[in-house]
């Protein structure tokens, strides 16, 4: 039922983000609420969204290298591993906005494929067991509790990120055929729940901490160069994850920028350089002493913290957002005409 | 004549407009022609001589020779203009001079962009002749020259064509003003001109695009870039390219849609080869042999048995040697160039694997790399991503499989924050789109 409710809550979030966002089409979010005035609503949109960041990319980075020192490199040293992390991330999202919808836009267009053949070979998989995914949707009249819906909302919340990239071309981003979006997020939900169901059994996926890695290490490519599909999933998580961190990070580090250069003084002085260098410096350093003091526990315990509170925060901003563009935006172009 | 022609055609450095008023005669005579496509000795003999002379009624010449056509509109005249006629108008008549000359004869055949089929011929070292071939395979009214002197003392002819109302003026604006702001004494190729007009001069990818094929300038010029042509030089700087630019071949726009689009992806599987498989040869065998099938991990293995140093140091050995046959082969004399296939083929892939010092796999490896290099059509391309595949290598040393694609996740955002001249460098687009002309303007 989490799936269902969730699909809902999306749609409408979606609905009232993009009726919010076509208000003032050349202005992105921070911009918008200095217009109107709601400097509470930047300070909160700031705070929640920079701790939340930065969980996030404490839990994807820290995910990962788990990932990588169990399924590809046991001997790896973790240090090493989150640093490279660190190093290009760090490259990436001091990039300007543009430049990071770029990368976003690349990565998307090359995953696509490789995602499609990775649930192809497991649909595909003859182990691939359909009974096991039948009887968990039988539960579909269990009552859901706040975690899973925030899991399964956490998906349809990317439309959150366009909140400051939909100014950065010359031309307006249009909001033309959103409706799609929410639809094709469901099926991969679908996919993402059920896939290690069927391929490991009601039981057996309860016990595992990454269940893709199981299943996927469970497929063989036997007309192939590459044995197992696992390393092909490591790959395209990497790619993804990066990515995610990188589109996360340059939005978190932008406003940040943004907002402390209100307080430059001499407005006619160049902007320091290497700032969003400086800001980025603090998170890296956060997110290193996280990955050499995480574990198992600790990255599930606060992965379940990240997806409640994400939830919490994007519904509050995505309807504050709405609220404001809708009273107080009226106000500001009476105000203007 | 000329007033209402200024506003039907683009104003150029070489299109030449000339009021000519002889004492003895109470008509003027105007007269307009392109000074790369027009044969001037025709045009004297024919037209400013006789004018000049008054021995011959200037109209009854008009009417005597056959090589002038009497027009009705000056819109008749634009496109025998872009042909190669001068257009002159007497006493409120106009005709059209037919004055065409060819000059491709100070060409060479193409060294660099080889191709089965186009043109097998490059423009030409002198810029008119160079805008001769051009105007010829690109006969646009909007077609823009402008000329320029570059070096305080070489004084270069250097034309910069754009298409007036396909290129952003923006961009054409920026390189004026760097090509007006260049103060050095000597400037005479354009790879010069290319060091000046760069806007960060440690890019990674190279900015422009040097081209000798008048198909590839041509088409640059209707995908609204701007071209340079310099004197001395049978290769023009095309501007404001990108990243795709450099990996489509001339031959892409002959060949049938399916037929040229394999070509293509057989190209950025060659770029993917020669950029990670080093990396991936060290990150599989060092980190991950499970990676592989177990037969070919065997293989693999077996073939490294002889080996006495890592796999990493033999990557190196041979790609170093390969980088040395490659840097050789471009300056051996063609006497005894037969010794490099001699030294390649035989000391680098047989006895050097007899020897022990690398495995046949790694032999076979590199020659995949090196052939795949040069799979890339533009050679500045090529080189740029020789070197790429350096810290590829290193980041598989310490970090296997998780270091090579970081390694190209790096390499990818490099490319994307990269612009030229405003334009990015790197968007992923399933079809280009160029500032093309709208039903009002080509109406």
């Amino acid at each position: 039922m989490a799936i269902a409710i969730s699909f809902v809550i999306g749609m409408i979030l979606l609905y009232l983000f993009t009726q919010a966002a076509q208000v003032f089409p050349d202005k992105d979010i921070f911009e918008i609420a200095q217009i109107t005035n709601q400097k509470w609503y930047l300070y909160l949109f700031l705070t929640l969204k920079t701790v939340l960041s930065l969980l996030s990319t404490n839990l994807v980075i820290g995910g990962y290298t788990l990932i990588v020192t169990r399924y590809l490199n046991p001997e790896g040293n973790v240090a090493s591993i989150v640093i490279i992390m660190l190093v290009i991330v760090g490259f990436a999202a001091t990039r300007n906005l543009l430049s990071v919808a770029y990368i976003v836009e690349f990565m998307t267009a090359v995953s696509i494929p490789f995602i499609a053949f990775i649930v192809f070979k497991t649909f595909t998989n003859p182990i691939f067991n359909f009974d096991s995914v039948f009887a968990v949707t039988q539960h579909y009249k269990s009552l859901p509790n706040l975690l899973t819906i925030s899991s399964a909302a956490f998906l349809f919340s990317g439309y959150s990120h366009l909140g400051l990239f939909k100014n950065q071309e010359k031309k307006p981003l249009k909001f033309r055929y959103s409706w799609p979006a929410p639809v094709v997020v469901l099926v991969l939900l679908v996919i993402t729940i059920f896939v290690p169901i069927g391929m490991l059994g009601t039981e057996a996926s309860a016990q595992y901490k990454f269940v893709w890695s199981v299943a996927t290490d469970a497929t063989q490519m036997p007309y192939g160069f590459i044995e197992r599909l696992m390393f092909i999933f490591i790959v395209v998580l990497l790619s993804v994850a990066v990515t995610y961190i990188v589109s996360t990070l340059s939005q978190v580090i932008d406003v940040i920028k943004r907002f402390l250069l209100q307080f430059k003084k001499d407005k006619n002085k160049k902007d320091p350089k290497f700032l969003s260098l400086y800001i980025y410096a603090i998170f890296a350093i956060l997110v290193f002493l996280y990955g050499m003091n995480t574990n198992d526990f600790l990255f599930e315990e606060l992965a379940k913290w990240y997806l409640m509170m994400h939830f919490i925060v994007e519904t509050l901003c995505t309807i504050f957002f709405y609220i404001i563009v809708k009273v107080k935006g009226k106000q500001h172009e009476a105000k203007n005409s | 004549m000329l007033d209402t022609l200024n506003t039907l055609i683009v104003k150029s450095d070489d299109l030449i407009q000339n009021k000519l008023k002889n004492p003895t005669d109470i008509y003027e005579l105007e007269l307009a022609y392109f000074l790369p496509l027009c044969d001037l000795d025709k045009i004297n003999r024919f037209v400013t001589v006789p004018y000049s002379r008054n021995s011959y009624p200037f109209s009854q010449l008009l009417k005597s020779n056959p090589n002038f056509t009497k027009l009705n509109d000056l819109q008749e005249g634009i496109d025998l203009l872009l042909r190669g006629s001068a257009l002159v108008s007497y006493n409120n008549e106009l005709y059209a001079f037919e004055a065409i000359t060819w000059k491709n004869v100070d060409t060479t055949d193409i060294k660099t962009e080889s191709t089965v089929r186009g043109p097998q011929h490059t423009i030409s070292e002198h810029p008119l002749y160079a805008l001769n071939i051009i105007r010829n395979g690109y006969a646009s009214p909007y077609l823009k020259s402008k000329l320029f002197y570059l070096g305080e003392i070489s004084n270069t002819n250097t034309y910069m064509l754009y298409d007036e109302k396909l290129a952003d003026l923006e961009i054409v604006k920026k390189i004026e003003d760097n090509l007006n702001a260049i103060s050095q004494d000597i400037i005479s190729t354009p790879n010069e001109l290319e060091q000046y007009l760069m806007q960060s001069k440690y890019n990674l990818f190279p900015n422009f695009l040097l081209s000798e094929r008048v198909d590839r300038i041509a088409k640059a010029l209707q995908q609204g870039k701007i071209v340079l042509l310099m004197k001395g030089s049978q290769f023009a700087l095309i501007c404001n390219v990108n990243f795709f630019d450099f990996m489509h071949s001339a031959e892409d726009f002959y060949e049938s849609f399916w037929i040229s689009r394999l070509v293509i992806t057989i190209r950025y599987v060659a770029l993917f080869f020669t950029i990670t498989l080093p990396g991936l040869y060290i990150a599989i065998l060092s980190y991950n042999p499970e990676f592989v099938k177990l037969q070919l991990a065997f293989n693999l293995v077996a073939s490294r048995s002889v080996v006495p140093y890592p796999a990493f140091i033999e990557v190196f050995i041979m790609l170093f040697l390969i980088e040395i046959l490659v840097e050789a082969s471009i300056r051996i004399p063609k006497l005894i160039g037969p010794a490099s296939t001699t030294v390649g083929g035989l000391i680098l892939g047989t006895a050097i694997q007899q020897a022990g010092l690398v495995s046949s796999i790694m032999v076979i490896v590199t020659s995949l790399v090196a052939i795949s290099n040069f799979v890339i059509p533009i050679y500045s391309m090529g080189l740029a991503i020789r070197f790429l595949k350096y810290p590829i290598i290193i980041l598989s040393i310490f970090f296997g499989l998780t270091g090579v694609f970081l390694g190209l996740f790096f390499y990818i955002t490099y490319l994307c924050q990269m612009r030229s001249y405003g334009v990015p460098y790197f968007r992923f687009r399933l079809k280009e789109k160029f500032n093309s002309r709208s039903k009002e303007q080509t109406s």
